[in-house]
């Protein structure tokens, strides 16, 4: 009996939370997005450069550092 | 001191345990789950681990994620901003994901396995793709490269390798990536991403390479082999379900082969696409590996990540560059990570010495001869046992000649997607019927796609053009990751695991690590004068291969194998019935393209 209910509450969960992201998206997004692909191309769309290597930034050589998941 | 491994939430989720630096268990959780490529939490392969070592998660130093997960949701929220505001459905569908499961690997690590914080780290993904090459090579000091669709952000990194350290170089960043690039061209051949990679490899050999100057419309290729993309050809940034734009259908000069035709044509167009995708590939992992050696000093080379899985490319590296000796990991793609991390904590983080290499990839489970026997009496299934094991050996080499399609089950399954003499189907490659008697009736799977031949490794170079005349222990062809010219005189000779350009993906079998794999040719070779079988892995299109005896049996009922060797139980074809209490599923189609990048 609880089948049938567990399932319509996992799509009804999954058709709020799609319309919640959609409104996020537009409402929220909207203007970091405008001003933000403005001013940076962080995919390096724009121009091909001599070069896509970039030097490696990442810092995770101790336990300490290795922790942390960023 | 026991470090555990862990990759998942991607696509083959993964688990590997190392003692002291080895590994002494590792396998992929689809083998156990039976979901081919499952990405969830590898449950029931870190129970095999365990279980192997007859430990507890208590006994376990620490537990080693495989990626950074906030690292990769930055990239993912900045791709979203960045491609605004065409990244609107992709955003849904990749937010979704990670709300309910992915920025939460942490406590659902720490959940299942209920170990403390203290005991839990991560490591960076391409880091780990690059400590599973290294770590597990016999060289000291390496150049390490590794490519892959994307990791965190990293698409390609390049790096050395000293004793137990890895300084990584440089990286190349999404979206500019050759792996995404071949899936691109992977869907637009009409295969489906993260699955038919392989399809179009297999493809290439019947086309020409008439496209590469109209992919290089697309790309830039750098001295240094770096990649630039131009994305305004690509969707896989932006879409959740399209590799391409339709811009990218206007330079190739035709739209994308539809998918649902399957392997029922072989448009010559495609193929010549396909061949073309190759060549650039190829260049590409080719000046890469060319000018990081140039650049270190250091010519032997390690190489992982996904397109380390492209085997033709990994074979032109030695005779085509300057590098003199190439290390592919078995499981280059992601379920290798799990390996690649443990180890990295081990050696990078904790300084402990090395280990030695890594020889054989038979880390998964083994099946006694009373769990076989168990199996097959319970059920009722008439077999025959040759206790002596040559005289077992002997009946399975007389069985090949008599031109009987095996399957093989025997010792602990192989660590990568590929057999390699313990779940393999096998068959006499001398006959060219075999090879459209297993795609067909056994395997049913694409009729274009080759087979690959288990030679043995002191033989190899009779037989195939080996890199470097077949000098050193040619690493990568003991874990199937080459592809050579078969001899041009041996071609007759070994028909169905010739390909159509007269290529083999070849096995080297070693005798020391899988005895009696070896010693079975070698009685082949006696009767034949060929020491070359057909090798593919014992699973239908769509299945993962199997795992226990169960699996092994109802895949032969399936199929038309004629015959069963479950260690030295032989089983007939009019013993075939299903087992219902043993799951079979198949998968029936790849990931979409927002799985990919995310």
């Amino acid at each position: 009996m609880f089948q049938p209910v567990l399932a319509f509450l996992e799509r009804f969960g999954n058709v709020v939370g799609r319309t919640i992201l959609s409104i996020i998206y537009w409402v929220a997004l909207t203007p970091v997005a405008i001003f933000y692909k403005m001013l940076a191309d962080p995919l390096l769309t724009k121009s091909p450069p001599a070069s896509t290597y970039r030097e490696w930034s990442q810092v995770n050589d101790t336990l300490e550092d290795a922790h942390q998941q960023d | 001191m026991y470090i555990l491994g862990l990759s998942f939430y991607y696509h083959d989720g993964s688990a590997a345990l190392i003692k002291d630096g080895v590994v002494v268990a590792a396998g992929e959780e689809e083998r156990f789950s039976r979901r081919k490529h499952d990405p969830g939490y590898p449950e029931r392969a870190i129970q095999f681990c365990l279980d192997h070592e007859g430990i507890t998660i208590d006994d376990v130093e620490y537990v080693v994620f495989y990626e950074k997960p906030f690292v990769k949701f930055e990239r993912l929220l900045i791709t979203h901003l960045a491609t605004f505001p065409r990244s609107m459905k992709v955003f849904r569908e990749s937010m979704l994901a990670w709300m309910q499961k992915k920025l939460w690997v942490k406590s659902h690590i720490l959940e299942k396995l209920k170990i403390p914080k203290s005991k839990l780290l991560f490591a960076d993904h391409h880091m780990s793709h690059a400590a599973a090459a290294f770590y597990s090579s016999p060289f000291d000091n390496a150049s390490i490269l590794t490519l892959d669709g994307a990791g965190e952000w990293t698409t390609s990194v390049q790096a050395v390798g000293k004793d137990t350290s890895i300084d990584i170089r440089r990286e190349m960043r999404f979206p500019h990536s050759v792996g995404l690039l071949y899936s691109s061209f992977t869907a637009y051949c009409g295969f489906e991403v993260n699955e038919g990679e392989y399809k179009l490899m297999g493809m290439a050999p019947y086309g020409e390479p008439k496209y590469v100057d109209r992919i290089k419309k697309m790309i830039r290729i750098n001295d240094d082999g770096s990649l630039w993309q131009d994305m305004k050809y690509f969707a896989y940034h932006f879409s959740a379900s399209n590799s391409f734009t339709p811009a990218f259908e206007e330079v190739m000069g035709r739209p994308a082969r539809d998918p649902a035709l399957g392997d029922k044509s072989l448009d010559p167009f495609y193929c010549d696409v396909a061949m073309s995708i190759q060549r650039v590939t190829e260049e590409i992992v080719l000046k890469m590996a060319d000018h990081l050696v140039k650049e270190t000093g250091i010519t032997e080379l390690c190489m992982a990540g996904g397109v380390a899985l492209n085997s033709v490319a990994n074979a032109k590296i030695i005779d085509n560059t300057a590098v003199t000796d190439l290390y592919v990991h078995p499981a280059a793609g992601d379920d290798g990570c799990a390996v690649g991390a443990a180890l990295w904590a081990y050696h990078h983080l904790l300084g402990k010495p090395r280990t030695g290499p890594m020889r054989h990839a038979y880390l998964g489970t083994e099946y006694n001869d009373a769990q076989i026997e168990e199996f097959l009496t319970t059920n009722d299934i008439a077999f025959e046992k040759i206790e002596d094991d040559e005289a077992f050996l002997e009946r399975v080499a007389q069985d090949l000649v008599d031109g009987n399609v095996g399957g093989w089950f025997r010792g602990r399954f192989e660590w990568g997607p590929r057999s390699l003499g313990s779940r393999s189907i096998i068959a006499d490659c001398r006959k060219e019927e075999m090879k459209e008697k297993v795609n067909a009736k056994i395997k049913f799977r694409e009729a274009f796609r080759p087979f690959a031949p288990s030679v043995l490794q002191e033989r190899s170079n009779e037989w195939f053009e080996m890199p470097n005349n077949g000098v050193g222990e040619m690493w990568p062809a003991r874990f199937m990751l080459y592809v050579v010219p078969v001899r041009e005189e041996k071609r007759v000779e070994i028909p169905a695991i010739t390909h159509v350009d007269g290529s083999g993906r070849l096995q080297t079998v070693v005798k020391e690590f899988n005895p009696a794999y070896h010693r079975m040719i070698e009685l082949f070779a006696e009767k034949t004068g060929v020491p070359v079988i057909l090798n593919t892995s014992f699973n239908l299109k769509g299945e993962p291969i199997v795992e226990t005896p169960a699996q092994a049996f109802n895949t032969f009922s399936r199929s038309e194998m004629d015959v069963l060797y479950l260690r030295n139980y032989i089983v007939q074809k009019d013993a075939k019935k299903i087992i219902d209490s043993t799951p079979f599923m198949l998968r029936p189609e790849g990931d979409r393209v927002a799985e990919m990048v995310s």
